[in-house]
């Protein structure tokens, strides 16, 4: 189930969020309906992956359970940590990188493999990533071990972060999960956000999704303009981030009005000045949990030479790379940005405070350039839409669908810029400070909101253009 | 902090207010579809899958309001000043007309579906005359422009192709794009703003075409006095503003507005019987023309404009059938025609039945019988096939594949 569908709007969250203050007595009953509900969620797409989700959960359970008593016997430990690692990454393996192995495998050798067709279970690297998040905090003592099995569920299946992030630390949520306390204000909050997110992921990002694959789908062949294969990558810049920030809004949003509160996952990424601020600012939830549990300890930045800080980054980005999906394009884009993250260690680039406006074309050049890459189906093709872009075939540099597609999604490309950009933040710290426009201010808000909530309806409804980025994670 | 938080307070108790009416206005429609459904599924656990799709389905289809929704969007689209909707699924012309398109570099490659024509002919009985009827697309050539950039289908191009590979193979083609900006039908009426199927009256001007073509053919003419092909001798009744067509639904009414509708039907003293068979529903009628070969419920429904049963272009013949068999009771000596069609066919067929005796019309998508068979099994004088422009493609030529 999506969150920008007619099922999860009209049914299922009324019923949820009913039911859900109906049981607010008991923190037990809440939690067995988050629970059910959650399950309910994920087997409404596929159901036989549930089967999968609830291996993963009863095997980190066990993990867990086996990590905390053995934690004085280092040895038995790193044995569970790593039988831990097998069984989760194992699975990822399995369901995500197989076919992509195969396909390697039989490129280069003359085996002949059979490659099986083996669908993604939604959201697989989300929750294997929770999963190894709980067994390996609760080695570290970030949090007490869960002795009831269902704590552990409710926390890799929770519905808001489900398919699409954020990606939460066991140890940002155990409290939560048995003395959170809902208000109506973490409420309110809650209901701006996500319907902020989902204007975020119906209206823009779906509409830059619409000019973005059309133009990528001509990109790999040699007869797009480069003004039209700029106009694609721009717009796929947007359509990502949007899809992304529009998400994770709504998860967020969601989990407020349950009573959750979930950290920040994007910070307007697009307004860095160097890879290394834009990794700051996007997916930061995914960030963190790289830097956690792989590059510290690794040994991160702290290190005794560079060479180390470089190998360490190298196997960052690489995983992070191939952590978005298994093709090389992923794998070249992951190290792509450790290449430029690695040089602005290198020069300290990232703490220079000249020539911003040059700093900032840098960064959002190199991420343009990136999501063309990542977006592409394979590298050649990702190499001739560079080329176009470029000008390189001598397609001239304007034609007319450049013309058609500015002209048509004029609208969606001046927002989409427009809320890159922190404008929001700015006129709320408008409303609460300025004293001129509060009250007129105040009174649009609400109405804007909610106009904006059935503007996505009418889209929903329409059955317009609705991509899902995840399927591949 | 206090005003700040007010405001979403407000927005809070609005959206709640917004969603539970929604809900529960929507879990109303559409009880009775989700009550079907669960009532007839497969509750195994391998056919779950398809449980939910249908589930979903019918939420989807049962939306409260649904086209009051999709008309708010329409309007969006229209103060945006956008001549596409929906990625592409319906692109708006220069003139305000509607039409389905897709991104094409050029013409589709057919020469598999005019093999399939040319077996069908060799099929056939040597005594059976067989004429390709290419009706024209909604791009009228010479005339329709879209502004700049919109993509263009190449489906006049791929018509093209495909009546020259008919001709190399000696098939007798009949070319209704031809001739169309000449039949004195103004430019602008010639098909619908809201739905891919020519106007009534230029169904009627093709029919008069087609009698002419076929009348070259055979010693007897089909209408030797004009007068079946002429309009004076039909009622023309007028219904303004009545009609919102496929096109039009998808995009909604204050996106491309709503098109007239004229009911032509003959003056003249007619007697038919009708059969039609589609799947296990097959029904036959006797009586006149507008009785036997009409129903007149599309345009008296009433409040159900983007209803499937309001499509007023189904008026004649009671839509598209698997299987049709007219037969006119004061022609009885008149040709025996078959027609292998797609929808733009079917007012042209119902007023080529005034001058013929038996015409049997297969839709190839509904007929799920050998139509080869059918058609050299059958008595016939002539096969017409009359696939539009925009339907060449495999759906529509179901017989005569090389394997």
């Amino acid at each position: 189930m999506l969150f920008s569908s007619v099922v999860f709007l009209f049914y299922f969250l009324p019923l949820v969020l009913g039911l859900y203050y109906v049981l607010r007595f008991s923190v037990t009953i809440k939690n067995m309906l988050l629970l059910v509900a959650s399950l309910f969620f994920y087997a409404w797409g596929e159901p036989w992956f549930v089967l999968i989700m609830l291996a993963s959960i009863c095997s980190n359970y066990v993990f867990a359970l086996l990590v905390d008593k053995f934690r004085e016997r280092r040895n038995a430990a790193y044995t569970i940590i790593t039988m831990m690692l097998i069984v989760n990454l194992g699975m990822l393996f399995v369901f995500k990188y197989l076919v992509f192995a195969l396909r390697i495998v039989n490129e280069n050798t003359s085996f002949g493999l059979s490659i099986p067709n083996i669908a993604l279970p939604l959201g697989i690297s989300f929750f294997t990533f929770h999963g190894i998040s709980y067994v390996i905090d609760v080695y570290r003592g970030h949090g007490a071990v869960q002795k009831n099995l269902f704590y552990v569920a409710l926390y890799i299946s929770f519905f808001p972060q489900l398919v699409a992030g954020p990606i939460l630390r066991y140890n940002t949520i155990a409290d939560q999960m048995v003395n959170r306390k809902e208000s109506w204000d973490k409420f309110a909050v809650g209901c701006c956000r996500f319907i902020v997110g989902l204007g975020k992921k119906v209206l823009l990002s779906n509409s830059m999704a619409i000019v973005a694959d059309h133009i990528f789908s001509m990109g790999g062949t040699s007869e797009v303009s480069s003004s039209l294969a700029w106009l694609g990558a721009i717009a796929y810049t947007l359509q990502i981030y949007f899809d992304f920030s529009g998400y994770s809004d709504m998860a967020i949003g969601l989990a407020l009005m349950f009573g959750f509160k979930f950290e920040e996952n994007f910070r307007y990424p697009y307004i860095s000045r160097s890879i290394t601020e834009f990794w700051r600012r996007w997916h930061i939830s995914l960030g963190t949990w790289f830097k956690e549990y792989v590059y510290f300890p690794l040994g991160g930045s702290r290190v005794t030479n560079k060479d180390k800080m470089i190998r360490n980054l190298l196997i960052v980005w690489g995983l992070t790379g191939v952590w978005h999906g298994a093709e090389w394009t992923f794998v070249v884009w992951g190290l792509i940005n450790f290449a430029f993250i690695a040089l602005e260690k290198i020069f300290s680039f990232d703490k220079g405070t000249r020539f911003i406006p040059l700093r900032h074309l840098y960064a959002m050049f190199i991420v343009v350039i990136g999501w063309v890459i990542f977006r592409s189906p394979d590298l050649l093709q990702a190499g001739h839409y560079l080329g176009n872009m470029f000008g390189l075939y001598g397609n001239g540099f304007w034609s007319d669908t450049t013309g058609m597609f500015l002209k048509e999604y004029a609208f969606f490309f001046i927002l989409g810029i427009l809320f890159c950009m922190p404008i929001a933040t700015r006129m709320n710290k408008l409303m609460v400070d300025g004293a001129r426009f509060r009250k007129p201010l105040e009174l649009v808000y609400p109405l804007t909101i909610i106009l904006l909530f059935l503007v996505c309806v009418s889209y929903l409804v329409k059955g317009t253009y609705n991509p899902f980025i995840y399927f591949n994670f | 902090m206090h005003n700040f938080l007010a405001k979403k307070r407000i927005t809070a108790f609005l959206f709640i207010l917004v969603l539970v009416t929604l809900s529960v206005l929507n879990i109303i429609q559409s009880f009775g579809p989700i009550k079907q459904t669960l009532a007839s599924g497969d509750y195994d656990i391998s056919e779950t899958k398809g449980l939910i799709h249908q589930l979903d389905a019918d939420i989807n289809d049962h939306v409260f309001e649904k086209f009051g929704f999709v008309e708010a969007y329409g309007y969006l689209q229209s103060l945006m000043w956008k001549n596409e909707e929906n990625n592409f699924e319906v692109v708006r012309d220069m003139e305000g007309k509607l039409h389905y398109t897709y991104f094409a570099t050029g013409p589709t490659y057919t020469k598999d579906l005019s093999d399939r024509v040319a077996a069908l002919e060799a099929h056939l009985d040597p005594q059976t005359k067989l004429t390709y009827v290419m009706t024209p697309d909604k791009y009228v050539r010479g005339y329709t422009t879209f502004p700049e950039g919109i993509p263009y289908n190449y489906n006049n191009e791929t018509a093209d192709g495909f009546l020259a590979n008919l001709e190399q193979d000696g098939i007798d083609t009949l070319d209704l794009r031809e001739g169309l900006l000449e039949s004195g039908i103004p430019p602008e009426d010639l098909f619908f703003t809201t739905d891919h199927h020519w106007k009534i009256r230029t169904a009627f001007w093709a029919f008069g075409q087609l009698v002419n073509h076929m009348d070259g053919m055979y010693t007897k003419s089909l209408d030797p006095d004009h007068y079946f092909t002429d309009i004076h001798n039909y009622n023309v009744i007028p219904y303004e503003d009545i009609f919102i067509g496929s096109q039009g639904r998808k995009a909604g009414k204050y996106f491309a507005g709503a098109d007239d509708f004229d009911l032509i039907y003959p003056k003249f003293k007619t007697n038919y019987s009708f059969y039609f068979k589609t799947g296990e529903t097959e029904a036959a009628l006797n009586g006149r023309f507008e009785d036997a070969l009409l129903t007149t419920y599309p345009l008296n429904v009433q409040g159900a404009t983007y209803d499937l049963t309001a499509d007023k272009y189904f008026t004649y013949l009671y839509g598209n059938q698997g299987i049709v068999h007219v037969v006119n009771k004061d022609n009885p000596n008149g040709l025996k025609v078959m027609f292998i069609k797609d929808s733009l066919a079917v007012p042209m067929i119902s007023f080529l039945s005034t001058v013929v005796s038996e015409i049997y019309v297969i839709d190839p998508r509904y007929y799920t019988e050998d139509i080869m068979d059918f058609a050299s099994k059958t008595e016939l004088d002539h096969v017409l096939v009359s696939i539009s422009p925009q339907d060449l493609v495999e759906e529509f030529f179901p017989y005569g594949a090389n394997n």
